[in-house]
């Protein structure tokens, strides 16, 4: 695969605040490559950067291997929707769609022929073939949402960046458009950058995910690896709703196996464990990796808890279980949970899913699902 | 049903003040307007007439010269060339004020300064020569337009217009670009446009009719500029609002004509009133971008 945009320790700072802090990441040809992040996390700055919106006060952009920090936007190939959608205003559908080709700088090749039977082709790609004669303002959400990516598609970028494109849509819609989004960004087999602070979204369509945190990269890896393998407690607790429960722990080896000792419960993690033992260490459980043990069975196998409160959520139960230390927990369950507020229970989990963080530096040590998640 | 009666009441008591407002507002214009339709017995009688033969001498005194001369004596009025000097005047100066402010408003808004709090006070600085009395710049002004020769010239009275003009124009339009979103001249960028052919292309027509309002405003505060054409304005240069003060005389006063005067000078602002107020209906044009 080629690669197609690479950014080299880019910086950019607003005043005092550093928007984006040297980060380091390439995209490749058909790959979509998905920057998630909170709020202020850098998202939009990194693509207007690269769109040249910005200019970066440090670093490198390549497209194509060639340096284009110093092109004006229109001269770079990066074809970008808004989170707003930018739709002009005072142009039909057609007019808008119709805009990248009718440039100047792109005058010569397509004459006005052209320009409307690539319009009508990426109308009908989009299903809003009949909607060419309308203004912006007689669409709904998902249908400005369709022009908007009308309006890239129909130029052969090098580099689609997409500003958190489906943010603003219902939720029913949103899960459709992002089928669309995997099936038409499969078919032009360019380089996409995606912006999206929904976990799900990212997971759902990226090659690759960048998680981003105030301006610096926390990770970079497939779905997998960023969800199953978090580097950082940031990352494990950006992915995943509810969020990972983080419980203080300590380390003991005994009979040559390394534990993991967590409010009275000892976990297993194996015989050739290489941790030190000294560290404070933090156990990462996921909500949904977590299941309650009624009664006491098998002698403390597990942590007790009282159960405080239950949402259930249609097909899913989350559950929030109170620590005998007062820390708070949440269970998310595929069936009904079977106990109710103020029982006192026992939950456990399987020692393939937990992670260990250092408590000092947050970073990762150990995931228990190393071996066989590849 | 006692609900129905409060209501009602209320809406009587609105009534009554919106026509209170309407007589005190309109009866003066109306006056002036019959005025000029006067013989000078009709005007200068002691009880004020309501019903009377109306005459246009009044009107044909304004526009033949020779005339009104002879009638007021030694004063020498020339109607009809004051008129052309406030629209010369006024149309020029709005045209400049035009030229000057927008792209000043595009620029106070758009603009990348060091700070951004230096473009809020370069806009209200330019605002704020709004609020200075005229009063207060009127001698150094006449000392200046003395020594580099303005008196009496259009090219004077129309930069000194600038002064009730930029500001205005400035302002306004930087209200109208503020609405604009940044991210669809961004997406124009990205489109292949430079900055200058998005302008043109994005911003121009979704101001177009702020901008039109504008205008039209400004050329109204131009035209009834008094002070300044008082200063600096000449025989050459008199434009309306100083040239009704002629037909008062050392003999007589001419309220006939004056009143006639009067009804010619405001007749191109009522139709321009008219025409913005269409325009004035803003909103057309924006919140489409996220709806």
């Amino acid at each position: 695969m080629r690669e197609v945009l690479k950014v080299v320790n880019l910086k950019k700072s607003f005043g005092k605040i550093k928007a984006v802090n040297g980060i380091t990441f390439s995209c490749n040809e058909g790959e979509i490559s998905v920057i998630l992040g909170p709020t202020g996390a850098g998202k939009t700055t990194t693509l207007r950067l690269i769109a040249g919106l910005e200019q970066p006060d440090e670093g490198e952009i390549y497209l194509d291997d060639t340096i284009i920090n110093d092109l004006p936007p229109f001269r770079r190939s990066c074809a970008m929707t808004f989170e707003d959608y930018a739709l002009y205003p005072h142009m039909s559908v057609f007019d808008n769609i119709a805009s990248p080709l009718r440039a100047p700088v792109r005058r010569k090749q397509f004459t006005p022929e052209d320009v409307r039977r690539i319009v009508v082709e990426t109308a009908k790609l989009l299903e809003i073939d009949k909607l060419l004669d309308r203004k912006p303002s007689e669409l709904s959400g998902g249908q400005r949402q369709r022009v908007a990516l009308g309006r890239t598609l129909v130029r052969k970028p090098r580099v689609f960046l997409l500003d958190e494109p489906i943010a603003h849509l219902d939720a029913a819609l949103r899960h459709r458009m992002r089928a669309e989004m995997k099936r038409i960004f499969g078919e032009v087999k360019t380089a996409v950058v995606y912006v999206t602070h929904d976990y799900l979204e990212a997971l759902a369509l990226a090659d690759k995910i960048i998680v981003l945190r105030n301006g610096e990269i926390q990770q970079t890896g497939t779905p997998q690896d960023v969800y199953f393998k978090p580097t950082n407690v940031f990352v494990a607790s950006f992915l995943g709703d509810p969020p990972m429960n983080f419980l203080e722990a300590a380390l003991v080896r005994k009979d040559g196996h390394v534990f993991v000792k967590v409010d009275g419960m000892l976990v297993s993690l194996g015989e050739d464990v290489d941790l030190d033992l000294s560290r404070k260490v933090m156990l990462g459980i996921r909500p949904s990796d977590m299941y309650i043990l009624k009664g006491d069975n098998g002698g403390g196998s597990g942590i007790k808890v009282t159960i405080r409160t239950i949402e259930p959520l249609g097909n899913r139960y989350i559950v929030t279980a109170l620590l005998s230390g007062g820390k708070m927990i949440k269970i998310k369950l595929e069936h009904r949970p079977g106990v109710a507020p103020g029982d006192k229970v026992i939950v456990g989990f399987l020692p393939s899913d937990v992670h260990l963080f250092d408590a000092q530096t947050e970073r990762a040590l150990w995931h228990g699902g190393e071996s066989n998640r590849g | 049903m006692y609900m129905q009666k409060r209501e009602e009441l209320h809406k009587v008591w609105i009534y009554f003040g919106l026509v209170a407002t309407a007589i005190l507002v309109l009866f003066p214009m109306l006056w002036t307007v019959s005025l000029s339709f006067k013989v000078p017995q009709d005007i200068t009688c002691a009880v004020p007439k309501f019903i009377f033969k109306p005459t246009l001498d009044n009107y044909r005194h304004l526009f033949s010269i020779a005339k009104l001369s002879k009638s007021v004596g030694t004063t020498s009025l020339n109607f009809p060339r004051y008129f052309l000097n406030s629209l010369i005047i006024s149309g020029f100066g709005t045209l400049l004020s035009l030229l000057v402010g927008v792209p000043a408003g595009y620029a106070l808004t758009r603009g990348k300064f060091k700070k951004s709090s230096t473009r809020e006070n370069i806009a209200f600085t330019l605002l704020s020569f709004w609020f200075g009395p005229e009063m207060a710049i009127l001698l150094p002004l006449y000392k200046l337009y003395r020594t580099f020769g303005l008196m009496d010239s259009y090219i004077g009275l129309i930069l000194l217009y600038q002064l009730i003009g930029v500001p205005f124009v400035v302002w306004m339009s930087r209200s109208y670009f503020l609405d604009i979103p940044v991210s669809i001249e961004d997406a124009s960028l990205l489109d292949g446009y430079t900055r200058w052919q998005t302008f043109w292309r994005i911003d121009f027509p979704l101001v177009k009719p702020g901008i039109a309002a504008t205008a039209v405003l400004t050329f109204i505060f131009e035209w009834n500029n008094f002070v300044f054409a008082l200063v600096v304005g000449g025989r050459h240069t008199m434009p309306v609002t100083t040239g009704a003060l002629g037909f008062i005389s050392y003999e007589a006063v001419l309220w006939g004509q004056m009143a006639g005067a009067i009804v010619i000078s405001a007749l191109p602002e009522i139709i321009l009133a008219i025409i913005v107020q269409k325009y004035m209906i803003r909103g057309l044009t924006f919140g489409a971008v996220r709806g």
